[in-house]
């Protein structure tokens, strides 16, 4: 009844909910929020305390494993989907707020969220809830490879094949999509985080040293590759040593972490092979012709480009600006929201 | 494969990336198939690439994908060529041009109504709620309800919390801590008797009438002790003979054709004396409030 008006007095806002990073995407005015999932929750008076929410997004993220008893930093989203429901929605809603003050007569937003497409049901409710919870008025829920191939600038509405490889903090998912819907999607609950556990886990084994989730990610960012390269780089790193006690440097080199990486690394690889498998012939004529796109956070990790040509034999490209291609896919979608409804997820 | 270039910084600017990439390759002694079979594309898509023919590949963000991981290959900065091609790549039609569906259809497929329309809507739903509430105490205050009906609605402005009742509108004070039940129960009393009442009394006034006459004085007395307590006596004829909040330590004394009806709000706080004897409160007390008949 009164749709143009809420139109006129809303934002609408497209939100790319990542296990590492949340973007939100507000229309006519691009990327308005980056921060990182985390948040630090402060606990009053004991275990039955009340709880107040102390930061969000980098200064909570400045806390991980650096808190004291009564203060908690939480990254409520774990492979992508919710891990804690209330924390996510007061994430949300202080993201949104940020962005997105409420004025008077402001009717509340239409939000498009991404899902990972190998969620649930329920992980697709618990995330369509919680933005209902975060103080949306519609919710629409887009899958991530739809989203990232868009924002990738792929030609989604065409009769032709286009493969894309996001991969996230909790998922990689991989996707083949034409004529504006997806063929073939698959999900693998590896990213940025299981190779940031894979470091820490072989530091802990072959050095006996015990390093925090924030050194690792610095460790992979600096010198970690996913290919052997000419150049070897090195870096000192601190950790604690685990048969002293005591904090103690060392140095590590790219190699050492590219071995480290090759558990996660070869999961990938299989979730492409497989995708390319069940890849329809004629479609899997066109990825060959055009290859396939590497979108999200790790996509930055040094090589991974190459590693994926050497293993399947196609054409693999980075996507420009990965890290933000499925938060602008999904703000593309956004400006389509009432015409287009091939491109959202039905459930 | 890093991205540093040095020795093509020289190269003369208006060469088209096509051509730049040629001279790179060309510089560095290797052949297209050995390019091709690099970066994994064909002999065709890397010819095509230094003759600048954009029309038989794939589209633009492909092509300067194949640009960035060329020049990588050739060790020249991707940027310095990306900027090159940008100028001769044809500007690309929209990327996302959908097959338009009809709304209606869109927002059923993807769209899921979370709240009721917008608050425009709460707030006419709310303007209608409260004048559906002022109609409904009109309407209530015009029916002669019976007692059952009398109670549910009191209580349900109780509720609502916005609309006095009607009873207490009339300024009585109550004692706190019993608002509620006796909200709803004052309506009950302050109606006219239902028939069966009346009619039941003159079979009883038969029996008791003498006995009436005889302590005409002093039939009921109630007494509080150290807090107030509301009091409210009807007889046999409706009449009401005590209605209001008697004061810590006060008394009120009436007389009137029993049986009489007794309602007392603070009931351990009071005492109640019937023909001169003390009746004991407690059997029929609920929640502080004694309700009670007396012949």
């Amino acid at each position: 009844m009164f749709g143009f008006l809420s139109g006129y007095f809303a934002n609408d806002i497209a939100i790319d909910l990542g296990t590492a990073n949340t973007l939100i995407y507000m229309q006519g005015k691009g990327i308005v929020l980056d921060e990182p999932s985390v948040v630090a929750i402060q606990q009053e008076g004991g275990p039955s305390g009340k709880k107040t929410i102390l930061a969000v997004g980098a200064e909570a993220k400045k806390m991980l494993g650096r808190t004291p008893g009564s203060i908690n930093a939480i990254r409520p989203m774990k492979d992508g989907v919710i891990a804690d429901f209330t924390i996510t929605e007061q994430m949300l809603k202080q993201f949104i707020k940020k962005v997105n003050p409420s004025r008077l007569f402001s009717s509340p937003p239409r939000i498009v969220i991404c899902v990972p497409c190998g969620s649930t049901q329920v992980e697709r409710r618990a995330i369509r809830e919680s933005a209902l919870g975060a103080g949306a008025n519609k919710v629409a829920l887009i899958e991530e490879p739809m989203a990232a191939a868009i924002g990738a600038g792929l030609p989604v509405e065409e009769a032709t094949g286009s493969m894309v490889v996001d991969i996230g903090g909790g998922t990689t998912e991989v996707g083949v999509i034409s004529l504006g819907g997806i063929v073939y999607a698959s999900s693998v609950r590896v990213g940025g985080d299981k190779f940031d556990e894979s470091i820490i886990n072989y530091i802990r084994r072959n050095y006996g040293m015990l390093i925090g989730e924030t050194t690792a990610e610095e460790i992979k960012k600096r010198i970690g590759s996913a290919f052997p390269g000419a150049e070897v780089r090195e870096m000192e790193v601190k950790g604690r040593n685990l048969a002293e006690g005591i904090p103690r440097a060392f140095t590590i080199s790219s190699n050492e972490i590219l071995e480290a990486l090759t558990e996660p690394l070869n999961q990938i690889v299989s979730a492409v092979k497989q995708a390319l498998e069940q890849t329809p012939p004629e479609l899997g004529a066109d990825i060959a012709e055009k290859g396939m796109v590497l979108t999200g956070g790790g996509a930055l990790l040094r090589d991974l480009d190459r590693l994926l040509m050497e293993e399947t034999g196609l054409p693999v490209i980075v996507a420009e600006d990965p890290l933000t291609c499925v938060v602008r896919g999904s703000g593309k979608a956004l400006e389509k929201l009432d015409k287009v409804g091939s491109i959202f997820t039905n459930d | 494969m890093t991205d540093i270039s040095t020795q093509q910084d020289a190269e003369p600017a208006p060469l088209s990336s096509g051509a730049m990439l040629r001279a790179a390759r060309e510089a560095k002694g290797l052949s297209v198939a050995e390019v091709a079979e690099k970066l994994k594309l064909s002999q065709r898509q890397i010819m095509a690439l230094e003759a600048d023919d954009f029309a038989s590949l794939p589209g633009n963000t492909f092509i300067r994908g194949f640009v960035r991981n060329y020049a990588r290959c050739l060790d020249l900065d991707p940027q310095l060529l990306l900027e090159q091609l940008a100028q001769t790549l044809p500007q690309e039609r929209v990327q996302i041009a959908m097959p338009p569906v009809s709304e209606a259809t869109a927002y059923e497929k993807g769209m899921e109504v979370g709240r009721t329309g917008s608050s425009w809507l709460v707030w006419v739903f709310v303007v209608l709620g409260v004048l559906a509430g002022v109609g409904g105490v009109f309407w209530y205050l015009q029916k002669p309800a019976a007692p059952e009906v009398a109670v549910s609605d009191a209580t349900r402005f109780q509720e609502r919390g916005s609309i006095e009742s009607p009873v207490q509108s009339s300024a009585i004070p109550v004692a706190s801590p019993v608002v509620p039940l006796q909200a709803a129960s004052v309506p009950a009393a302050d109606i006219p008797a239902p028939p069966a009442l009346p009619a039941s009394a003159p079979v009883e006034d038969k029996n008791t009438a003498a006995v009436t006459e005889a302590t005409a004085g002093e039939l009921i007395r109630v007494q509080t002790t150290e807090s107030s307590s509301w009091v409210q006596v009807v007889d046999a004829d409706g009449r009401v003979l005590i209605e209001q909040l008697v004061a810590p330590r006060g008394e009120r004394s009436a007389t009137g054709r029993p049986p009489l009806r007794i309602k007392i709000g603070n009931a351990p706080k009071t005492q109640l004396y019937y023909r001169g004897q003390r009746v004991d409160l407690e059997p029929h007390t609920r929640a502080d409030v004694a309700t009670l008949e007396l012949k």
